[in-house]
């Protein structure tokens, strides 16, 4: 009896310590991200499962309250965190990150490989997605929507426009940016003259476009491709984003590695993947923003509006001038 | 009963409780101190803004929280005494265990509630485009925040003064019923009387809520012309990464408001009383039953019912409907429910023992006068401290100790229970006081003392305002959206978080069936405490 | 014997109150005078409720005025409010029985001994003041302390109730060999109870 059963406990003793211990060996990457890219809905679990199977790795995605909130983490947490990666940051926090000495040059290159529609080059920096920010409007209700920034300052007052805060909210700031690069100087003007028309300044952007749905507002600051999110998923083309003449001020979404990455060969292995079609081929229909690599667009994007300029601050303009400009627009609309 | 003057008499000098207590509460406060203290001093670099601007924006909060604090009392007042008066022939009086609701409802939730009847398609806009008028126009702006602090504030003083109104001896009502005592005589002479004791600690409470709002102010307030210190703080903190100024900030509203609740409990020396109690063999009253009276007492019942219900029920509205069964199917709402539970009653339970703690500690040292003030002032400057400070400094006070991924649990349960902890206090506190007239003497010459007395007298008699205690902090938990948003991760998910998700994305109907998901056990939470109370007190009536 | 030896008491506001007596055990003494004169502040006194000025209590020599009046060998039963609302009355005596086992059938029979066997299961709201204060009797007589005090605690009774306490206080005090001090205003108590009456005046 003994002599039979020995051999098989001592394979199964084995098999599991090895198991055991290559569960143990199973590294892990940390990536620190806002919340609705790591969501069920999100870009995160088609990713995670694209990347696990490359790299023989488990991937963990943090989920932070907001790109904003991924920064504060990682600079409370400073040196020591446990962060590989961060993904989601956008190109207003690139100069203030990278002010941290937090971040490690990624040794992508990005020749080639991407696709936006400016110029894009940083050796801290990849860029995953981008998009235009874009009134979205109902077509029922509003036949003929404004087709310029210009023409929805002035417009007529029976026009209720629900926007983003600057402080709180990335479409908020891309506003905020939008009107600067149009009006210059003359901005605080031109906010103080679309006030009357700003139904309320919300915290997030969906507090803005549930209020927007729900019909308590006729135009939404958001992005040229919401529209193709209910076009996919509720089958409708009724909303639509105006196209304005003086362009449309964009948003591109970056990722870093951290310099105290505690993997910092998987880190540079998933900065690389990050311009893959694996990973891009995600993006346009869990995230709905435009890929910053190579990959096809769906049939849904075919109709989104093509704005004729893309206005963009460089990070350096952005951090020098962030806390002026703010201030404007607050004096702006606190009178 | 004859109230005695009680000199302190030999025998009733403070025992080992009472320094326990005080240290305590002290102690709490000097954590939260020091959670403000962590930010300071990891600042170092970036802009200390600030200026002019901070004393600006502290008149504005300290005006809106003003106004919101005396509009909510004009509600509640003339509600409270409807209430009582018309508990038996209206049935007004199932009101109250719905005046609850509001306070413990995430914000978040609660304006969509409020948009849901005040927007311009909401309830009143529909109702009146039906007979034809104009809808209403955008409410956003000063009146929508006043409009929601008297949403969330109002039902908690009503039912503070009502309390208070059921504690007046019925012979004096039966005097004036006798005498035939005008409405004016009989407010002024017999209800003022009762109310007044509890009215500043009360003003104090609603003032430092108000005072502290932060999303409903981003949400309602329209525009920048609209905020508060703690939206500042807000910004500061998230957006600039300007840990010296959120520090600086903080420690002023810290300031602004310690000195609120100094002046307001000089006024008077006891807190609010606890729940309200049945009355029976009140008389009617001279002028009750004259239509002036009765309609004077509708229109309150129904302003308030309008002002306080009526977003409850769009939330009800909103979330009935196929998406919660969409919502029902996802394995991620069973476990936020599961975890947010667990946190919800951990921290209700400890806020309710340390609240218990502090309250005894402070009715024994009643009579020591200048004692008691520290303890007082520290468990109510909690609802001062803000909440995004003092997570934001514990993090950074911890993560040296250990990985604050393991911590966020317990982070987040100390952290509700700190918030919490103030509301437990203050129901205890006053039934406690009331108690300790009837029940010290008594317990003193029978032998009753420490463990016993406890086990034995206090813990049955209090058991109600025990379960209203738990079911309140843990209530207060489980909507938390603030500290979780610190804290909370794909492993580390709560309802709240797992709304905040939702909202992200562009899921309406999901979000508003886990809104309704989320009110509902709200709701049950609370009454299983109270039930559970009231079957260990054994009381045989309300 | 309890010993009242030169006590006094200074209430803020400067009314003195002076007391100097003896009582033996078996004994009942009845304090009259008109209101304000002090009867109830005696019984706080030896009760430990309110702390002397000067002078000395003891009982059977040993002297007890420093201690606190849970160690004091004496029950009070005051005027109201004796009983715990959320207790019932069987709960209310037992409580305060310090541990001591006293079987079931013993405390029924106080209660029967003082009219009032039946209200054992029901809450003080739900009897009368005077039962209350009979409750309130029960549980000082199987406290069994030597010292006994009453704030006139009859006086809201009827004639013939009253009668029916008396006569049972009379025996307790007797059996039981307790020193009874009782507070009362109607001068038909001490002169039912034959007992000695202390006059307190200005």
């Amino acid at each position: 009896m003994h002599t039979s059963l020995t051999p098989v406990m001592a394979i199964v003793a084995v098999m599991v310590t090895s198991l055991s211990l290559q569960a143990a060996e199973t590294p892990v990457l940390t990536i620190y991200t806002y919340d609705s890219f790591a969501s069920e809905w999100g870009p995160g679990p088609a990713i995670e499962k694209t990347f696990e199977a490359e790299c023989a790795c488990d991937v963990n995605f943090v989920a932070l309250d907001s790109s904003i909130g991924i920064l504060g983490r990682v600079q409370l947490e400073g040196p020591s965190s446990k962060a590989d990666i961060v993904l989601g940051l956008d190109t207003n926090l690139m100069k203030t990150a990278r002010d941290t000495g937090l971040f490690a040059p990624h040794g992508v290159s990005l020749d080639g490989r991407t696709s936006l529609p400016v110029a894009f080059a940083d050796d801290h920096f990849v860029p995953f997605d981008w998009g235009y920010f874009a009134f979205v409007y109902n077509s029922e209700a509003m036949a003929t929507p404004p087709t310029s920034l210009k023409a929805l300052v002035n417009a007529p007052d029976d026009i209720r426009i629900v926007i983003q805060d600057p402080r709180t909210s990335t479409p908020g700031l891309g506003l905020l940016l939008w009107v600067r690069s149009v009006y210059g100087d003359d901005a605080g003007e031109a906010w103080a003259s679309l006030s009357p028309r700003i139904v309320t300044v919300t915290k997030g952007w969906w507090d803005a476009y549930s209020m927007f749905l729900d019909g308590e507002a006729d135009m939404v600051l958001s992005y040229s491709t919401s529209p193709a999110y209910h076009i996919v998923v509720d089958g409708t083309d009724k909303y639509r984003a105006a196209a304005f003449d003086e362009g449309h001020y964009m948003q591109v979404e970056v990722a870093a590695m951290l310099k105290n990455a505690p993997q910092p060969e998987l880190a540079r292995q998933f900065m690389d993947f990050i311009l893959s079609s694996d990973f891009q081929s995600v993006i346009p229909t869990t995230n709905w923003m435009y890929p910053a690599g190579k990959a096809d667009l769906p049939e849904a994007f075919d109709g989104l509006i093509q704005p004729v300029e893309a206005r963009l601050y460089s990070p350096e303009d952005v951090a020098a001038n962030k806390s002026a400009w703010v201030g404007e627009w607050q004096r702006a609309l606190s009178q | 009963m004859a109230a005695r003057a009680q000199p302190i008499a030999l025998w009733r000098r403070p025992g080992p409780i009472s320094p326990v207590g005080l240290g305590i509460a002290i102690g709490l406060l000097a954590l939260a101190l020091a959670a403000i203290g962590a930010l300071v001093s990891v600042a170092g670099h970036g802009p200390a803004g600030g200026g002019g601007n901070i004393l600006r924006v502290a008149a504005f909060t300290a005006m809106q929280a003003s106004l919101s604090t005396l509009l909510a009392l004009a509600l509640a007042l003339p509600v409270a005494r409807a209430c009582w008066r018309r508990a038996a022939t209206w049935r007004a009086g199932w009101l109250l265990p719905f005046s609850f609701l509001p306070v413990v409802m995430p914000t978040t939730v609660a304006a969509t509630g409020l948009i849901g009847v005040w927007g311009q398609r909401g309830f009143v806009s529909d109702y009146l485009a039906l007979l034809g008028l104009d809808r209403l126009p955008p409410i956003y702006g000063l009146g929508a925040v006043l409009l929601a602090h008297v949403f969330f504030n109002a039902p908690l003083m009503l039912r503070v003064l009502n309390g208070a109104l059921t504690s007046v001896p019925a012979s004096q009502w039966r005097l004036s019923a006798q005498w035939g005592l005008s409405e004016w005589e009989r407010f002024r002479q017999i209800e003022w009387p009762a109310l007044w004791p509890v009215i500043p600690g009360l003003l104090a409470l609603v003032f430092l809520l108000c005072f502290t709002s932060f999303s409903l102010i981003l949400m309602l307030g329209g525009g920048p012309a609209v905020t508060t210190l703690e939206v500042n703080i807000y910004t500061a903190l998230r957006f600039d990464f300007d840990l010296a100024l959120a520090g600086k900030l903080a420690l002023l509203q810290l300031v602004i408001c310690g000195a609120v609740v100094v002046l307001l409990t000089r006024l008077t020396g006891r807190s609010w009383a606890a729940t309200p109690r049945p009355t029976h063999g009140v008389p009617h009253q001279k002028g009750d039953t004259s239509t002036l009276c009765r309609s004077v007492d509708a229109l309150a019942l129904a302003l308030f019912i309008i002002i306080t219900m009526l977003p409850v029920i769009a939330i009800l509205v909103r979330g009935l409907g196929p998406y919660l069964i969409v919502v029902s199917e996802w394995p991620a709402l069973y476990r936020a429910t599961v975890t947010s539970l667990v946190i919800a009653l951990s921290s209700g339970s400890l806020a309710t023992m340390i609240a218990l703690v502090l309250a005894s500690a402070r009715t024994r040292r009643s009579d020591a006068g200048l004692a008691v003030w520290p303890l007082d002032l520290s468990i109510s400057l909690y609802l001062a401290v803000s909440a995004i400070v003092l997570g934001t400094g514990l993090f950074i006070l911890l993560r040296q100790v250990a990985d604050v991924f393991l911590l966020a649990p317990l982070l987040v349960t100390v952290g509700n229970m700190l918030i919490a902890l103030p509301f437990a206090y203050r129901v205890l506190e006053g039934r406690l006081a009331a108690l300790a007239t009837a029940h010290d003497r008594l317990c003193a010459g029978l032998g009753l003392r420490g463990w016993r007395r406890l086990r034995r007298v206090t813990l049955p008699a209090i058991a109600p305002e025990l379960g209203f205690a738990a079911g309140l902090s843990s209530a207060l938990s489980l909507g938390d959206m603030t500290i979780v948003a610190l804290f909370g991760s794909q492993q580390f998910q709560t309802l709240p978080w797992l709304l905040y998700q939702t909202m992200a994305r562009y899921r309406a109907g999901e979000a508003a069936a886990l809104s309704l998901w989320l009110l509902t056990l709200t709701f049950l939470l609370f009454m299983g405490f109270t039930l559970a109370a009231r079957m260990l007190g054994r009381r045989r009536h309300a | 014997m309890l010993e009242v030896d030169r006590l006094s008491f200074e209430r803020p506001g400067g009314l003195a109150f002076h007391y100097d007596f003896t009582l033996a055990a078996g004994e009942i003494l009845a304090v009259q005078g008109p209101s304000g004169v002090g009867k109830t502040t005696l019984l706080d006194l030896i009760a430990g409720f309110e702390s002397l000025l000067t002078g000395r209590l003891a009982w059977d020599g040993i002297e007890f005025s420093a201690l606190p009046p849970w160690e004091r060998p004496v029950t009070t039963v005051f005027q109201s409010d004796n009983l715990f609302a959320h207790l019932s009355c069987r709960e209310n005596v037992t409580i305060a029985l310090d541990g001591a086992t006293i079987a079931a059938t013993e405390v029924d029979g106080a209660f029967a001994r003082l009219d009032i066997d039946g209200l054992q299961a029901r809450l003080p709201e739900e009897i009368s003041g005077g039962q209350q204060q009979r409750v309130a009797l029960v549980r000082a007589l199987l406290r069994d302390r030597p010292i006994l005090l009453l704030d006139e605690s009859f006086s809201a009774l009827d004639w013939p109730t009253r009668r029916g306490c008396f006569d049972a206080l009379q025996e307790i005090a007797t059996t039981r060999r307790m020193a009874v001090i009782f507070v009362s205003h109607d001068e038909r108590d001490a002169a039912y109870l034959e007992c000695d009456v202390l006059k307190l005046d200005r």
